[in-house]
């Protein structure tokens, strides 16, 4: 595609901004935004952040609806991870050659990555639902699959965009390229993958959470539990049960990420 | 002695590379026996470093062949063979930076490992004691484990010594080594490359242009300017004259 001239660009970009501000007046800003009843409510809502529910054994049934939301994000992220590696290092191991049966090998795996992200875990979740009833595996499949295509996608790009001088070094010592893919291209990128895949682990556990709406059990079921009688000091403890998880799963990544490059 | 040309254990016959509208080497030939220590001299752009990837088989020559052994280098795919006959070392820094001392000096092995083994080193990193050797007459042992950014330019340079040691290959060609560095440093650099060729008629190939260290650590030294060979001569004709040759700007 050839670009556009500066002139060209401009003037796409004054179009674009105005179908922003014409869809954006398109909103009835005079319409009250919260319904009238809302406001009561989502007022005691509030007051309640700073008065959950601390008793012993609500604290015992957050410490276990956070342990199921866990293991279901691990369970799915590390399937996802399967996935994602076998298909990246599959991907790059085809393209090395530059031969056009080797360009289709590539193009099929992108493509079915790009099958495996295109519906949302929430969607999977449901259609597993469905499917298999309210079973972990649901959960856990429906986080599989489209980390899967996540996963592979950033490992392939991220393998791809390996440093050069580094691989050539190791071409030079007689190394195959598949040995060349495990022991020089993987070890370069390795940091930026665990990272991202601790960013990863995140959004399976905000993800899973939200899955426990629909009844699959953990935080997001007490929640819905919770909301639904209206209890919001106990909702804010589980807010609080997943705010902590979150910090703990950022602090690792961290950790981590300093000990594999110090 | 060698008196026939197909005895010679590196042959370069009429290579020449051409970039573009450049000629980078013109149609040049170069024999190098056993035990030789070669020193490449010119200016730069003269084509040292295109001469030494065509010796190493990091280019394809635009005509001509580069022999080593008797086998055409280009011929030669990944494993053992191409491993133990010839090392490479450039200039730009190309270790692997997240990955320790340890796995980076073992890279040298790879050549020869079978994938199951190279596995094994990686994740379970059984080889280490073949790494500590190298690390040893490089000065860097007590580094092992050390993730190589924390290391300096020099101790990198070093760690790629090392894993050229632990490739352990015929013939070594390393291009502008010392080039930037100090004396004291470069010294210490060309001594572990003397060291690491001295044994079994191993072959050394460097471009250099420090005369000083030239003559103290080769044998032949072979001048290339514009493409071309000036001389080719054994280390004690090399005169200030000659050298001075090399670098003269004429016009043409």
């Amino acid at each position: 595609m050839k670009r556009l001239s500066v002139s060209n660009r401009k003037m796409l970009s004054v179009i674009l901004i105005g179908l922003v501000l014409w869809s954006l007046s398109n909103v009835k800003w005079n319409d009250p935004i919260f319904h009238p009843g809302g406001t009561d409510t989502f007022r005691d809502f509030l007051e309640a952040s700073i008065r959950p529910e601390l008793s012993a054994a609500f604290i015992l049934l957050v410490i276990q609806s956070a342990w199921t939301t866990v293991t279901y994000a691990v369970a799915g992220l590390c399937l996802g991870m399967l996935v994602g590696i076998v298909s990246a290092m599959t991907a790059l191991w085809a393209g090395r050659k530059e031969k056009s049966i080797n360009r289709f090998y590539v193009a099929a795996i992108r493509i079915f990555l790009a099958f495996l992200r295109a519906v949302h875990e929430l969607v999977w979740a449901w259609l597993f639902i469905i499917g298999f009833g309210l079973t972990p595996m649901a959960a856990i499949l429906a986080l599989a699959i489209p980390y899967g295509g996540i996963l592979g996608r950033v490992y392939y790009d991220s393998l791809l965009i390996a440093p050069e001088p580094p691989i050539r070094a190791l071409q030079l010592t007689g190394a195959t390229d598949l040995k060349i893919l495990i022991y020089g291209q993987l070890p370069l990128v390795f940091p930026n993958l665990v990272s991202y895949t601790f960013y990863r682990f995140e959004c399976a556990i905000r993800a899973a959470t939200v899955m426990g709406f629909v009844g699959i059990g953990g935080l997001g079921m007490q929640i819905e539990l919770s909301l639904s009688d209206l209890l919001f000091n106990e909702v804010w403890t589980l807010l609080y049960a997943m705010i902590f998880l979150i910090v703990v799963v950022d602090v690792w990544s961290s950790v981590i990420r300093k000990t594999l490059t110090k | 002695m060698i008196n026939r040309r197909k005895d010679y254990f590196i042959r370069v016959e009429s290579v020449s590379k051409t970039y573009g509208n450049l000629p980078a080497i013109r149609p040049m030939s170069l024999y190098v026996g056993k035990g030789e220590r070669v020193a490449l001299l010119g200016p730069s752009g003269s084509g040292k470093t295109t001469l030494l990837h065509l010796i190493g088989g990091v280019l394809k020559p635009d005509s001509g062949h580069v022999l080593l052994d008797g086998k055409r280098i280009l011929d030669l795919g990944p494993g053992m063979e191409i491993a133990s006959l010839i090392g490479i070392m450039f200039q730009q820094l190309d270790l692997i930076i997240p990955a320790t001392v340890a796995h980076n000096v073992l890279a040298g092995r790879l050549g020869y490992w079978s994938f199951w083994r190279t596995l094994g080193s990686l994740i379970l990193g059984r080889e280490k004691r073949l790494a500590l050797g190298a690390l040893e007459r490089v000065g860097l042992r007590d580094r092992i484990d050390e993730r190589v950014n924390n290391l300096s330019g020099g101790e990198q340079q070093r760690i790629a010594i090392a894993r050229l040691m632990v490739q352990d290959p015929q013939i070594v060609i390393a291009d502008e080594p010392v080039a930037s560095l100090d004396p004291v440093r470069a010294n210490d650099i060309m001594s572990l490359l003397h060291q690491m060729t001295r044994q079994s008629q191993k072959i050394l190939i460097c471009s250099i242009h420090t005369e000083h260290l030239a003559k103290k650590y080769f044998s032949r030294a072979i001048g290339i300017k514009n493409g071309v060979m000036l001389f080719d001569l054994d280390i004690a004709d090399l005169t200030e004259d000659r050298i001075k040759s090399l670098y003269t700007m004429e016009d043409n």
